[in-house]
């Protein structure tokens, strides 16, 4: 493929009168495979690259890309930048020069890459097989699946600015269903690494199919306020949901639930949230944000008082701050916005068995769905069906199903009362976020 | 877009080791955007996306590899690299192009580029006027405006050779009620696969009201009660139930491999016989139709459920050689970056006889939903959860007072079976339905329905 001279696309851009201008390259390379019944059914290889150009004319800045990379694109990108640059109305564009330090990390992981596909294939055929050894009830594996992601970033300006970094990352996916009699289960893990010698496929396997099996029998329960347990994964999900509205952005525009609530207590003492750029095999681990300005690790919520909001350089300008590096852009093809990198809420020291051991009488919530749509990121209410186990006295004592969990998320953080040490990384989607086990006073939940 | 002996070469070269079925997926689209916030314009990005996928069978093994690299030497390697990794006995010794009269049911009148950046702009300064001046309430307004066209070129080695064009525009309104601490959205997304000509036949003005009513009243409405009780599930949008709670349970993506509660069930009785359902790819302009799928084949009208009777999956090719079925112009897909799958295109609950208001008179006491937000299903247990962007109680057979934060949460086999009446006003709305082929437009419709019985997740404690 021919490679774009980001100097003759400057060269370029200066004749339309822009005044700063910054090219933004991205490269994909990844793998995923799927076996069903020991044969692959599915093997995919993508090789993906393309380009943003950013320029400012006027304090406003316009945007365009192109996959397709030839002298025509160029033509196209600096006519569509200058179309979408004459509609802006905000004239406090910035392009930036450049931090004056950048941590050095290395997200790559050189050994993964030498990995050959065979062993990927033969690793999960054994995942599958694994799963079918722990219980004959499991029917059907339906998900099983190993993916792997490299990706290069680079950032040219026009004033000189050249930054470049790779990240990598491998998982597994297991997802299966278990049946006994007429009544159908599912459970599902995974394990997100750099070092593919970490995989551990029985562990994966037990605990996906563990889950399962621990559901057959599930009911609903009366409805009313429960002390609640929601487990790393349910509490990474909601932190993963809200935490949108900690960007700079979404409190200027009036859409955040953390609005006018800068230096106050959000949330119980326990709690620390931690957003960490350098956290070593995080999915959004990146010496530099997408405007270029150097990350840094900062505790977002400190025992339990915001501390800062998310910012980029737009918005750290208007709130006269400088930007705490949280500028993101979802791929070349989106607009720069604001998001967490690595967020997690800090573990505790209290065993997984000693938040259960301390109910009395409440629910362990092990998932819940629909949060892209029963979860409102702007009131912090969230109404969302779920499952998990009930505890009395201190034991786990039947499977639940088909209840929801409703509430507020400021109220859940406020009322965290205990705080686990069982951390996990979720899979990443839009950020990556973690957490340990919390257990909340009080929650309302409905059933029947 | 590519030439045809390149295709060609490609195909051929994909079978290198023995695969029986290979198919070229090239896309060339256009994508505009412009975001508006309180009437500023905030951004707007402009590009192209370009690449190719090649996909190979070996009998129900498959292997996807894509790039942009549209090079010879490299479209070439590419196919070789992926043909490696599968074995077989094929042979294929000759491929002719069969190229028949195309498709074509969605005439596009204005074409999207024609306009300028600013004719955009003028549709979405209407839009926030109208949602921010309906009421004082109102304290912020966003609207996206979308469009996409995508041409794209499928051949494969049993001599499909396709190429066509997908239009769409969608704008986006969302308007946000502040009253003290508390804020609450409203949402109206108009779109069609249409030019800009859609926005000479919708009133965008009125859609942004509608958002700005429903923030308004869903801030002054209390919390939902919990707990079982009737639902009354209006039309247009409301449709989410069916394709959340069992559209995608008749997918052949989780029907081959059995994992869906309704595999191995056709000819049964899976829903009150009050419920006929359809998916339907050829509604001329509708948000999910296309003139073929992903995958070449031509798109059509199945019904799905008769009478409460199911009739029919949607399949894609792989898929349907593991069931042993024809696919039904089900194959679909975001882009090149996704290999196909079975997929819903503009899917409804069939109009039945009942009025609107004699739904609600027969309702003593209920939830009524007046407007869906999204849902999740998980597909192997039948299991879903919606919001309700907007809802209110019934009393004694009337809408009564508003209330907010409630989610419906059931099983999809128990509610098909408990639909106990169904309205006369069909009305579609237009969604993005997310799965493993990743985000495609999805239409979604019906009537007024009304489910005897749905779990209510709510705030407040029952009151019954």
């Amino acid at each position: 493929m021919m490679e774009l001279s980001s100097q003759e696309l400057f060269a370029r851009g200066d004749n339309y009168g822009f005044n700063r201008m910054e090219l933004y390259r991205e490269k994909t390379r990844s793998l995923s495979l799927r076996v069903f019944n020991q044969e692959v059914d599915h093997y995919g290889i993508a090789e993906n690259q393309g380009m943003a150009l950013r320029a400012l004319h006027g304090g406003k800045i316009g945007y365009a890309y192109s996959e397709k990379i030839d002298q025509a694109s160029m033509a196209n990108l600096l006519e569509q930048v200058q179309d979408n640059i004459r509609i802006i109305s905000n004239s406090k564009g910035e392009i930036f020069s450049g931090s004056e330090e950048y941590q050095t990390i290395n997200p790559y992981s050189a050994q993964l890459v030498g990995i050959k596909p065979e062993k990927k294939i033969e690793l999960v055929k054994r995942l599958e097989q694994a799963a079918f050894n722990r219980d004959e009830r499991v029917a059907t594996v339906n998900y099983c699946l190993y993916s792997d992601l490299e990706i290069e970033k680079e950032i040219k300006n026009s004033m000189g600015l050249e930054l470049n970094y790779a990240n990598n990352l491998a998982y597994l996916y297991l997802s299966v269903v278990a049946k006994e009699g007429e009544e159908i289960r599912t459970g599902s893990h995974f394990m997100l690494t750099q070092d593919f010698s970490e995989f551990d496929v029985v562990k994966i396997a037990n605990q996906a199919v563990d889950e399962a099996v621990s559901l057959f029998g599930a009911s609903s329960l009366p409805s009313g306020n429960y002390p609640v347990i929601l487990r790393y994964d349910v509490i990474a999900d909601l932190l993963a949901t809200f935490a949108t509205t900690l960007s700079a952005e979404s409190v200027q525009k009036g859409l955040s639930l953390f609005q006018g609530k800068l230096d106050q207590a959000v949330a119980a003492e326990n709690v620390t949230i931690v957003d960490d750029p350098f956290f070593s095999g995080g999915a959004m681990t990146a010496p530099f944000d997408a405007e270029g300005v150097a990350t840094r690790k900062k505790k977002v919520i400190e025992q339990g008082r915001l501390t800062t909001y998310l910012h980029n350089l737009k918005t750290a300008r208007q709130d006269g701050v400088e930007s705490t590096g949280n500028a993101f852009r979802g791929s070349y093809k989106g607009f720069i916005d604001i998001a967490p990198t690595n967020m997690y809420i800090e573990p505790g020291d209290i065993a997984y068995q000693e938040l259960i051991a301390s109910l009395e009488r409440g629910i362990v919530i092990i998932n819940v769905q629909g949060l892209h749509s029963g979860a409102n990121p702007v009131s912090g209410d969230f109404s969302l069906g779920a499952y998990g186990y009930l505890v009395e006295d201190g034991k786990i004592i039947r499977p639940v199903d088909q209840i929801t969990i409703a509430g507020n998320f400021l109220e859940v953080l406020k009322r965290i009362e205990l705080v686990g040490d069982d951390f996990v990384m979720s899979l990443p989607g839009a950020g990556h976020f973690g957490a340990p086990s919390v257990m909340i006073k009080k929650l309302a939940v409905a059933g029947e | 877009m590519l030439d045809k002996g390149l295709v060609e070469d490609v195909i051929f070269a994909a079978l290198a080791s023995g695969g029986d079925f290979a198919e070229v997926f090239v896309e060339n689209s256009y994508n505009n955007a412009i975001k508006m916030v309180s009437g500023e314009v905030e951004e707007a990005i402009t590009g192209n996306d370009y690449g190719i996928g090649i996909r190979i069978f070996s009998g129900t093994n498959a292997v996807y590899a894509f790039t942009n690299n549209d090079s010879r030497d490299n479209l070439l390697k590419v196919a070789g690299e992926a043909a490696r990794t599968l074995q077989g006995n094929f042979e294929l010794n000759t491929l002719n192009f069969i190229t028949g009269q195309p498709i074509n049911r969605h005439p596009i009148l204005v074409d999207l580029r024609s306009k300028t950046q600013q004719d955009k702009v003028e549709l979405l300064k209407k839009a926030n006027r109208s949602a921010k001046s309906y009421d004082d309430l109102i304290s912020q307004v966003l609207v996206n405006y979308l469009e996409n066209i995508q041409q794209v070129l499928i051949a494969n080695s049993e001599g499909a050779f396709v190429e066509d064009e997908r239009v769409r525009t969608r704008t986006m309104i969302q308007a946000v009620a502040s009253r003290g601490n508390e804020k609450q959205t409203g949402f109206h997304g108009p779109g069609a696969q249409m030019g800009f000509e859609l926005y000479d036949k919708i009133d965008i003005e009125e859609y942004a009201r509608e958002a700005a009513r429903m923030a308004v009243t869903m801030i002054k409405a209390d919390f939902a009660p919990g707990g079982k009780m009737p639902v009354v599930i209006d039309n247009e949008f409301g449709g989410v139930i069916f394709h959340e709670a069992c559209g995608h349970g008749l997918e052949a993506t989780s029907v081959a491999k059995k994992t869906s509660i309704y595999a191995d069930k056709l000819g049964e009785q899976i829903a009150s016989q009050l419920v006929t359902a359809i998916d339907d790819g050829t509604i001329p302009n509708g948000w999910g139709s296309q003139n073929y799928d992903d995958e070449a084949v031509p798109m059509e009208k199945k019904v799905l459920i008769e009478k409460g009777v199911l009739k029919s999956y949607m399949v894609d090719r792989l898929n349907g050689r593991r069931m042993g079925s024809n696919p039904t112009g089900s194959g679909r897909r975001q882009s090149y970056r996704y290999a196909p799958t079975s997929r819903m295109t503009n899917t409804y609950i069939a109009a039945g006889n009942s009025s609107p208001e004699e739904i609600i008179s027969a309702t003593e006491y209920g939830l009524y939903a007046r407007c869906m937000g999204g849902g999740s299903v998980n597909p192997a247990t039948g299991e879903f959860n919606f919001s309700v962007r907007e809802g209110y109680l019934i009393r004694d057979g009337k809408i009564a007072e508003p209330v907010r934060g409630a989610t419906l949460i059931g099983k999809g086999s128990d509610v098909l079976k408990k639909i106990d009446l169904v309205g006369n006003n069909l009305g579609f709305g237009e969604g993005m339905c997310g799965s493993i082929s990743g985000s495609v437009p999805a239409g979604i419709g019906q009537p007024m329905i009304r489910v005897s019985e749905l779990t209510v997740g709510g705030r407040k404690e029952s009151e019954q």
